[in-house]
């Protein structure tokens, strides 16, 4: 898991453009659900960072409104303290189509123990 | 054109002007301009339609209707009166509905201004087409056909109901009153009706569809009845308003459905939170209640004292144990299940408050257990040594009893005077005796020393009663020490008096020696003196004289014996009274010296010897002693270990079997959550057991790889193939055990499949219920959704703050979002 500042800049009047979930009040960690395609957020902020400090604030603790008005209390420029754990993107190496379960498990039907 | 079973054909254009059967046309005008109205009065009543060829030519009206409609906003018309006004307001009429997808094929604005009823008719039936079947989906049919798929589907319970097209199949009104029936059975009672009723079916369909269904009439009974065939759009048109107001009334059933099962989920998974919480607090207060009794080392320093808090112990594993262990496993179950359920709903996990994670009650449970088993210990050993203690100071006072009767009266005896007042022989005896007695002394000297090893023992081992102990030793030393002073002192006095009777008896035999023949001479000497002598001459009388003077001569020494003799036994008195002997009688003779008068010149005792028979007797001493062969091998009746390894196994047990419930469950939660059919789940299950070599229901890494790539993923076997791997552990090891679960294992195979965004479907949902308008009123929520429902979101939901807001209008977006804990930004 690395730790990392992210900065982010909005032009006035737009939305970040991303999800945030969680909280105290949710019992879970502060994270990004999803990013919308062309906002601010895009390339800056992937779907499951988790969110660890907002500008000099430590989320540790805070209600999902508590951490949504402080981002909403930056302004059009927002510091981000985040969490990211290695990425999920396993497209170049997933099998397409539907899985191929191999013929061998004809043979475990005896031996299944599950 | 239909052949003569009545079956569907393909959809006819609209411009068939010239077979366009004058009755249809009647009925079309009356069916296309009731329709129309059932659409334009949403605006007001004014903007209703009398006359659908005339009503239509400026175009204003036919703009409205579209705008009405589609929901959307067309340019705005031109308002003047104008010919040229009109034919542009028609055309932008025209060219919206040709932007909607619809070629629009020898139409013109020009006909519709002047007022073509033909034109008319079939420009309002495209319209209807388009926005009112068109998008008619059902099953895999669409618009014309997938309605009638529709009404077949509805209709297939009433067996006098053949939807096979829409004309004929409605005449005897029969299938109206199956469609509405089918949907809301209380309106009217079906089976009371008859096709020979037609005009009565029709009729009551009809009108209960106006006054419940909100949709007005737009068919002519008579017509229907009357005409050989009815016209197909008119039926189409007025059968199509059922669809949107029933499948709709439908759309909005499920969107309600699929709100109260969020919530409820939702509700759920709140009320597993807070179980979980209770439980976890409950358990650790619990723990921290016990864990100090349990690391109480304090006892009173006795058997039964410490067996009592043994039997505390006992209770408490049996008795209150049990019951939390079952807690413990219910809040892994639990916390489990919850994850299991916020994962299946793409929530994210659920993270205990600080304290009560599933870690802090692992740790807290360890150490309730490393206390346990430290108190256990230390009781059984505690145990151990009061038995021992116990046993040795059974011991110590049993071999003080055996001591204490051997030593009974030992005192006296030794300080009897008995040799004093014996004779030599007796006293050999009794110094005899006295040997035997310092020979048994010596021997018990070692016993002494045992008890004052053992009393030394229960000192050091802190015996709970020493001070009774050390009173008892200290008496049997002390008392131990006299009887060895006594010993001597008799020893000594025995042999002073064995020496002062050995010289009386060596007094005694020479008195005897001398007495008897000094005693023989006396007796002869007497005899001689007291004889009469008869003198008849001088010599005779000198001869006595002379005799008598050789006697008187012999006095001397017999003086001088009898002196020895009566010395001798002046001895012994004296010996007796100096050494405080009572001197024995002479065994050797009879005589004793007594004072004679000197008149007979001798005067001799005599002594007079009696000689008393001395029985001496020993004491016959059988000492048994009672030899308790003590095991010094403590058995230890306590320490059950074997029982503890079976006990801490069997709860083991317990927890696993539990354990693997809550597994199955939430597999079946899952497979059921992800959509997975049982076929497919027994295939995933066989491909992991195959890698699972060892049986353990667990993968390790490199058997996780070899079943990936059996399942065909690329990983590579080179540093990017390992980075791939890398990750992907992450995600289905993220607690670094070091293997790979097989629920881990089927979440990763199926991630795409259950990839949804669920606060979106319920923002869906609650957009159905809503119209299609971004904000929902009260009223439609106490309408839809279960009243405790209904309230939980009016109670939640802020106000809608947006441009288009009514009064009492809820943002229902900022709330679906918010149920996830969820918010835009």
């Amino acid at each position: 898991m690395a730790q990392f500042s992210v900065q982010l800049h909005r032009p006035p009047g737009t939305l970040w453009g991303f999800r945030l979930q969680g909280g105290r009040d949710f019992s879970s960690q502060l994270s990004v659900k999803k990013i919308e395609n062309g906002s601010p957020a895009q390339g800056q902020l992937l779907p499951g960072d988790e969110i660890i400090g907002i500008g000099h604030t430590s989320t540790n603790g805070l209600t999902h409104m508590e951490a949504n008005s402080l981002i909403k209390a930056a302004g059009n420029v927002l510091h981000l303290t985040i969490v990211r754990g290695p990425s999920q993107d396993f497209s170049h190496i997933k099998p397409t189509g539907p899985i191929k379960f191999s013929p061998w498990k004809y043979n475990q039907q005896q031996q299944n123990h599950y | 054109m239909e052949d003569e079973y009545g079956y569907m054909e393909e959809e006819e254009e609209w411009d068939r002007e010239g077979l366009l059967d004058p009755q249809w046309e009647k009925q079309q005008k009356k069916t296309f301009t009731a329709w129309c109205n059932s659409h334009l009065r949403k605006t007001g009543p004014q903007n209703q339609i009398e006359n659908i060829e005339e009503d239509f030519r400026n175009g204003l009206k036919l703009m409205l209707l579209l705008e009405v409609i589609s929901g959307e906003h067309l340019p705005k018309p031109d308002r003047g009166k104008m010919r040229f006004h009109k034919i542009a307001n028609v055309n932008k009429a025209l060219d919206f509905i040709a932007s909607k997808g619809v070629k629009l094929v020898s139409i013109g604005a020009e006909e519709i201004v002047d007022g073509n009823t033909k034109m008319t008719l079939g420009m309002i039936w495209t319209i209807i087409l388009r926005f009112a079947i068109q998008d008619i989906t059902v099953e895999e049919l669409t618009a014309k056909e997938g309605l009638l798929l529709w009404c077949q589907r509805k209709t297939a319970p009433y067996k006098n109901v053949n939807v096979q097209n829409f004309h004929l199949s409605w005449k005897d009104g029969l299938a109206f009153c199956a469609l509405i029936h089918r949907h809301r059975p209380e309106l009217l009672d079906y089976y009371k009706l008859s096709r020979e009723n037609p005009l009565e079916n029709l009729n009551t369909a009809f009108d209960i569809a106006e006054k419940h269904l909100d949709i007005p009439r737009m068919l002519d009974p008579e017509d229907m009845v009357n005409s050989a065939k009815p016209d197909e759009r008119s039926v189409m048109a007025y059968v199509s308003s059922y669809y949107h107001a029933f499948s709709g009334a439908q759309q909005a059933e499920t969107a309600a459905n699929r709100i109260c099962k969020v919530l409820k989920v939702n509700q759920e998974n709140e009320r597993l939170m807070e179980e979980y919480e209770r439980l976890a607090s409950d358990l650790l207060e619990w723990i921290r209640r016990t864990r100090p009794w349990l690391e109480n080392r304090t006892t009173d320093n006795t058997l039964p004292g410490t067996q009592r808090r043994l039997e505390e112990f006992r209770d408490y594993r049996r008795k209150q144990k049990p019951p939390k262990l079952e807690d413990k496993a219910k809040l892994e179950n639990s916390f489990n299940t919850l994850q299991t359920r916020l994962r299946l709903s793409n929530r994210p996990a659920y993270l205990p408050t600080e304290g009560k994670m599933v870690s802090d009650i692992a740790n807290a449970w360890k150490g309730l257990e490393t206390a346990e088993k430290g108190f256990e210990e230390w009781l059984l050993s505690e145990l151990q040594r009061l038995e021992r203690l116990d046993h040795l100071a059974q011991k110590f006072r049993h071999k003080c009893e055996i001591h204490e009767e051997w030593a009974a009266g030992k005192e006296d005896m030794l300080q009897s005077g008995d040799f004093k007042r014996c004779r030599l022989n007796e006293l050999k005896a009794m110094k005899k005796k006295h040997e035997a007695f310092e020979s048994d002394l010596a021997a018990h000297q070692d016993r002494v020393e045992q008890i004052a090893a053992i009393a030394q023992e229960l000192n050091s081992l802190d015996y709970h009663d020493v001070a009774t102990v050390n009173a008892r030793c200290q008496k049997i030393c002390d008392q131990w020490d006299v009887l060895g002073q006594l010993t001597t002192k008799r020893r000594d006095g025995l042999e002073e008096a064995e020496r002062i009777l050995e010289r009386i008896d060596h007094l005694h035999l020479e008195f005897a020696k001398r007495a008897a023949p000094f005693n023989n001479w006396m007796d002869g000497a007497k005899e001689d003196l007291l004889d009469m002598f008869i003198v008849h001459t001088t010599e005779e009388v000198q001869g006595l004289i002379d005799a008598h003077e050789q006697f008187k001569a012999t006095l001397g020494e017999a003086e001088g014996e009898y002196q020895t003799i009566v010395g001798l036994v002046t001895e012994v008195q004296r010996l007796g009274q100096q050494f405080g002997i009572t001197p024995p009688d002479n065994p050797y003779t009879t005589l004793h010296a007594q004072v004679t008068c000197y008149s007979l010149l001798v005067n001799l005792p005599f002594l007079v010897v009696f000689i008393f028979p001395l029985t001496s007797f020993y004491p016959h001493f059988s000492t048994v002693e009672k030899i308790v062969q003590e095991s010094m091998i403590f058995e230890n009746r306590y320490t059950q270990y074997t029982m503890e390894t079976l006990r801490v196994g069997w709860e083991q047990l317990l927890t696993a079997i539990a354990r693997n419930m809550n597994e199955v469950e939430n597999q079946i939660l899952t497979r059921d959550s992800k959509g997975i059919s049982e076929a497919q789940m027994t295939e995933f299950k066989a491909s992991f057991n195959h890698f699972d070599k060892n049986r353990t229901k667990r993968l390790e890494p490199k058997e996780f790889k070899a079943c990936l790539v059996s399942l065909g993923y690329k990983i590579r076997d080179d540093p990017q193939g390992e980075a791939d791997f890398q990750r992907i552990m992450s995600i289905v090891d993220p607690n670094r055990c070091g293997y790979v679960t097989f629920d881990a294992f089927l979440d990763f195979m199926t991630r795409e499949t259950t990839d949804t965004d669920t606060a979106d479907q319920v923002m869906q949902s609650f957009k159905i219920l809503a119209g299609d308008k971004p904000f929902i009123t009260a009223q439609i929520l106490r309408q839809e959704l279960p009243p405790d429902q209904a309230e939980y979101c009016i109670q939640r939901m802020a106000p809608y703050t947006g441009r288009d807001a009514i009064p009492g209008a809820l943002d229902y977006m900022s709330f679906s979002t918010a149920l996830y804990g969820e918010s835009d930004l």
